[in-house]
């Protein structure tokens, strides 16, 4: 805030700002970029390749070109799209000149700007890599407070900015939402919100589940996304999950998730607690796995005549396990 | 005989012939019914009749109608309040034990002011312990000790008469005590919640959520529907120095890991504000159904804390309390002359009538609740500030003398999702009750007291004199003398000058001012005194303290709830002070006030005059400050 009210001052402009957004679609091997957000690169990026899918109206007058970027294997990766657009409020208009990834269910992902025609925030102070960090924070947030409210309704009536170079004066964000933007950049940030954000997700959504082959599902089974793992898990009909059961059993073992184990269990055909080589495999994770894991198995096998092997995994289990609900459980698997 | 008679009795109500209370006329209908209700020989002398006529006649004893009563009392009305329970606080009290939320959520300065903080504030200190039933038995205190309140517990109301735009009569029953009560009033208040009273006198409500385009609603849905949210039954459980076994019943609900992914369980002594369900049935006349499914989900999850190895640290914990009546949420709302929608509480404006505010934020519940553990139970959206709630959405458009307060207010479906709480149902429940009592003695109704400027000013004082949590309010009562008094003291700080004190706001509201006087506290105490040029005759003295309005405060069985309150006296609040007046030199009024609490005090004395009065501050509960925020004097 200090920063911005230091701008209020004199202001004779020399630029007027339509108050139309304009549109280029970007040659994008032409384009140069500067990346901000590193947390998510994805390693290969650059050497990925783009196929075009669709054009998707940013707003009334802005259309962009949404693609989708594919590894070597011509794996599906990420989407993409260039938007370049001018965000006006008051007569103060900022040029926003971006590239934006979203994953493979449509959220986003990051940002690229260019290194001179980048983002603004008042009186066309470019964007600090703290700016950028927080806008990434910001842009990844489904529920931002930006969501649901008006532009306006995020400005303090009380605090007006007087620009240095144009001739304009402009609100400024009410305290209470500072930490839901880029102080000088509420405009820019909640037009690019409701891009990233808006009805954009369903379309990539939609896009990913009519995609969706058995190459693609065996790879989102067995990425390292839990996000992936749940949204597949979620989606398979009972033939695929017959057919995807030993990546099933993986989730089971190895997904870092807390909750992915317990729909992958759930997800298993019955079938799979009756075959000795197929539980035996769980079982041979079971010192590994979290608690509730282990017990979520060991319910799953209360109809079971275990074989000797699957006995001998229960019976090392119940020497290890210090819960009495596991031991009882155990005991009476072993019974039947 | 007696059982058929008891059984023709409950009938006649509707509750036989399982209509239940919505519409008790309906037994009358068949004839076969009549014929079985004709009064028996000794039908007559079971139900004792009673007829009761008074000013104000206040259904519901939750936080709204208990604050509604005592508001038109304090202000010289006769009251009458039904209670459909025996014991007072609704949602808050000890047979639910909701918390008592409101603009505290903020985290701001905005806690409610008024007669709910002289309830905390009271509250805070008697009951240390924390005990509920000790919280009904301050709101208890409060109604019985005022002579003008005539309580009536676990009584049923179960069916209205009207004349025209005129609610006449009530009539209401008492299993108890085998009476029947004829109540006749000059104004009804339904703070039942679900809007009982006002739907059977035929009033214009609202249920379920309205679509977008009804009211311009971002948060609407495409569609109207006829969902609402959903109730809630919580437990209490303590630890023991033993491992404490449970067995859930045969009906419990089954829950697993997975369930709990949107729904933490942090601690085992109080919870779950998620343990919620009906939103998709009919939430009043489902209600036995829904009550069984909540225990049914009660005792799954203590069955899964406590059996399913994932709680390990719950092997000495052991439940002590549940709930059996479910607390709802939202059922009708009452059509006012005002339907308060998304854009009042997000971009609020300083209505004209304005006369309680709300903070919570816009929080709407899954309907499903606990029936689908897939989705995260809520979205809350918070509000930049407090805004206001208008006197219009406070009385029934349908009825001259019918007014609401509590959840059952003229809002939307998106607009309720913030004021359905009970501190901000506690700030309706005083404006109503104001406006009753200023009602009667100026002969208007409220709907036209809106429209009289000059009333609805004079009401808004009324309110603000007595501590009503309002925005944007300012002392301007030409009866207080202290408004036209100099002011001096023996010391004050830079941000607190003694004239703040007649400044004419009570209370911080982060505009950058304390709005208080603030002297450092010497050892003999400091003062702070009234200069009149001429003798005055004052016959009411009435201070204003800090009670810290910033933090929360408020009863919880939640250790975390409770952690960054005051249970006893606010540490800002002065404890013991002397009021002196003066006739030039001589001393003319004494009094000296030891262990105070509230925030607002009234000292009502024998008349004197005097040209200066003096407040010596001799002891704060432990601020190093003296703080005062307002002092009024009247004739």
């Amino acid at each position: 805030m200090n920063d911005l009210l230091q701008h209020i001052a004199d202001g004779k402009g020399h630029t007027k700002c339509m108050l139309l957004s304009y549109l280029f679609i970007s040659v994008l091997c032409l384009y140069t970029s500067n990346l901000y957000a590193q947390v998510n690169r994805h390693p290969q990026l650059a050497e990925y390749k783009s196929e075009k899918l669709f054009l998707f109206d940013a707003n009334d007058s802005v259309q962009v070109e949404i693609e989708l970027l594919k590894n070597d294997q011509n794996q599906p990766q990420l989407y993409r799209a260039y938007l370049s657009t001018g965000v006006c409020s008051d007569g103060l208009c900022k040029p926003v000149n971006i590239q934006i990834y979203w994953d493979l269910l449509g959220d986003f992902y990051e940002y690229e700007t260019a290194k001179d025609a980048g983002l603004t925030k008042f009186d066309h102070m470019p964007f600090t890599a703290d700016d950028h960090r927080r806008l990434h924070t910001i842009l990844a947030d489904t529920s931002s407070l930006l969501r649901d409210y008006y532009v306006e309704d995020l400005i303090d009536p009380q605090v007006k900015l007087r620009s240095k170079t144009i001739d304009g004066v402009t609100g400024a964000t009410n305290t209470t939402f500072q930490a839901t933007t880029v102080p000088g950049a509420l405009y820019t940030v909640y037009t690019l919100w409701h891009f990233v954000n808006g009805t954009i997700r369903h379309r990539l959504f939609n896009n990913t589940v009519a995609m969706l082959s058995d190459s693609l599902i065996k790879q989102l089974l067995g990425s390292e996304n839990g996000k992936y793992q749940r949204f597949m898990i979620a989606h398979l009909n009972e033939a695929q999950a017959e057919k995807f059961q030993q990546a099933l059993m993986e989730l089971v073992e190895y997904s870092k998730d807390d909750y992915v184990p317990h729909f992958a269990l759930d997800k298993l055909p019955e079938a799979t607690w009756q075959d000795a080589t197929q539980y035996n495999q769980v079982l041979a994770f079971l010192p590994k796995m979290p608690f509730p894991v282990q017990t979520a198995i060991l319910n799953k096998l209360t109809n079971t005549k275990m074989d000797a092997k699957g006995r001998s995994l229960l019976e090392n289990h119940l020497v290890h396990t210090n819960s009495d609900v596991q031991r009882k459980l155990i005991k009476a698997i072993l019974t039947k | 005989m007696m059982k058929n008679n008891r059984r023709n009795f409950l009938k006649t109500i509707g509750l036989g012939s399982g209509t239940l209370l919505m519409n008790p006329l309906d037994g009358f209908g068949a004839i076969d019914l009549q014929n079985e209700i004709k009064p028996g020989k000794n039908d007559e002398n079971v139900y004792a009749h009673r007829n009761i006529t008074t000013d104000f006649l206040v259904a519901g004893g939750g936080m709204a109608g208990l604050c509604a009563a005592l508001a038109a009392a304090r202000n010289g009305s006769k009251v009458v309040l039904i209670q459909n329970r025996s014991r007072l606080g609704g949602n808050a009290s000890s047979e639910i034990r909701m918390h008592i939320s409101g603009a505290s959520q903020l985290k701001q300065v905005w806690r409610e002011t008024g007669i709910l903080e002289e309830l905390m504030l009271t509250e805070a200190v008697i009951n240390q312990q924390k005990s509920y039933e000790m919280l009904d038995y301050v709101f208890y205190d409060k109604v019985v000790s005022n002579p003008n309140i005539t309580l009536l517990f676990d009584t049923m109301l179960y069916e209205v008469h009207t004349n025209g735009r005129q609610v006449t009569t009530i009539k209401a029953y008492c299993s108890q005590t085998e009476e029947i009560y004829d109540i006749s009033a000059k104004y009804f208040a339904d703070c039942t919640g679900d809007g009982t009273l006002a739907a059977l006198a035929g009033a214009e409500f609202m249920r379920g959520r309205e679509s977008k385009k009804a009211f311009g609603e971002t948060l609407g849905l495409d569609k109207p529907d006829d969902i609402t949210m959903g109730n809630s039954l919580l437990f209490m459980a303590e630890e023991h120095d033993k491992p404490m076994p449970f067995e859930a019943p045969s009906w419990a609900r089954k829950y697993t890991f997975k369930d709990f992914q949107y729904r933490k369980i942090h601690s085992f002594e109080y919870g779950y504000w998620w343990i919620e369900l009906g939103g998709l049935e009919d939430i009043v006349h489902d209600g036995q159904k829904i009550r069984h499914d909540l225990m049914a989900v009660i005792f799954g999850i203590w069955d899964y804390i406590k059996n399913s190895g994932n709680h390990p640290k719950s092997a000495n914990w052991a439940l002590s309390w549940f709930g059996a009546i479910p607390g709802k949420r939202e059922s009708r709302r009452l059509t006012g002359d005002y339907i308060m929608t998304q854009r009042d509480i997000q971009a609020p404006k300083m209505l004209e009538d304005r006369v309680a505010y709300g903070g919570w934020p816009l929080d709407d519940h899954l309907p499903a609740g606990m029936d689908d553990t897939s989705l995260d139970p809520f979205r809350s959206i918070p509000l930049k500030g407090p805004y206001s709630i208008p006197l219009r959405s406070l009385y029934s458009k349908s009825f001259d003398n019918l007014v609401m307060a509590g959840r059952n207010i003229s809002t939307t479906h998106v607009a309720l999702s913030s004021t359905r709480v009970m501190a901000t149902c506690a700030t309706m429940g005083q404006a109503i009750g104001t406006a009753v009592a200023f009602c009667l003695q100026h002969a208007l109704h409220p709907a036209a007291l809106v429209k009289d400027k000059a009333k609805l000013q004079a009401y808004q004082q009324l309110l603000l004199r007595q501590d009503q949590a309002m925005l944007g309010m300012k002392n301007t009562d030409p009866l207080d003398l202290a408004l036209k008094a100099a002011v001096k003291a023996s010391s004050e700080t830079v941000d607190g000058k003694a004239a703040q004190v007649i400044d004419g706001i009570n209370r911080d509201i982060q505009d950058g001012s304390t709005h208080q006087w603030r002297a450092e506290m010497g050892a003999d105490g400091v003062w702070i005194e009234l200069n009149w040029k001429a003798p005055q005759s004052i016959s009411t003295i009435e201070l204003t303290f800090d009670t810290g309005l910033h933090r929360f405060l408020r009863i919880s069985g939640q250790k975390s709830v409770l952690k960054n309150q005051i249970r006893g006296p606010q540490t800002e609040t002065v404890s013991d002070y002397l009021l002196e007046g003066f006739a030039g030199n001589n001393q003319v009024f004494e009094q000296k006030t030891e262990n105070n609490y509230q925030r607002k005090v009234v000292h009502t004395v024998d008349p004197f005059k005097a040209d200066r009065l003096r407040i010596t501050v001799l002891k704060t509960h432990g601020d190093p400050l003296a703080k005062i925020f307002e002092i009024r004097c009247y004739q």
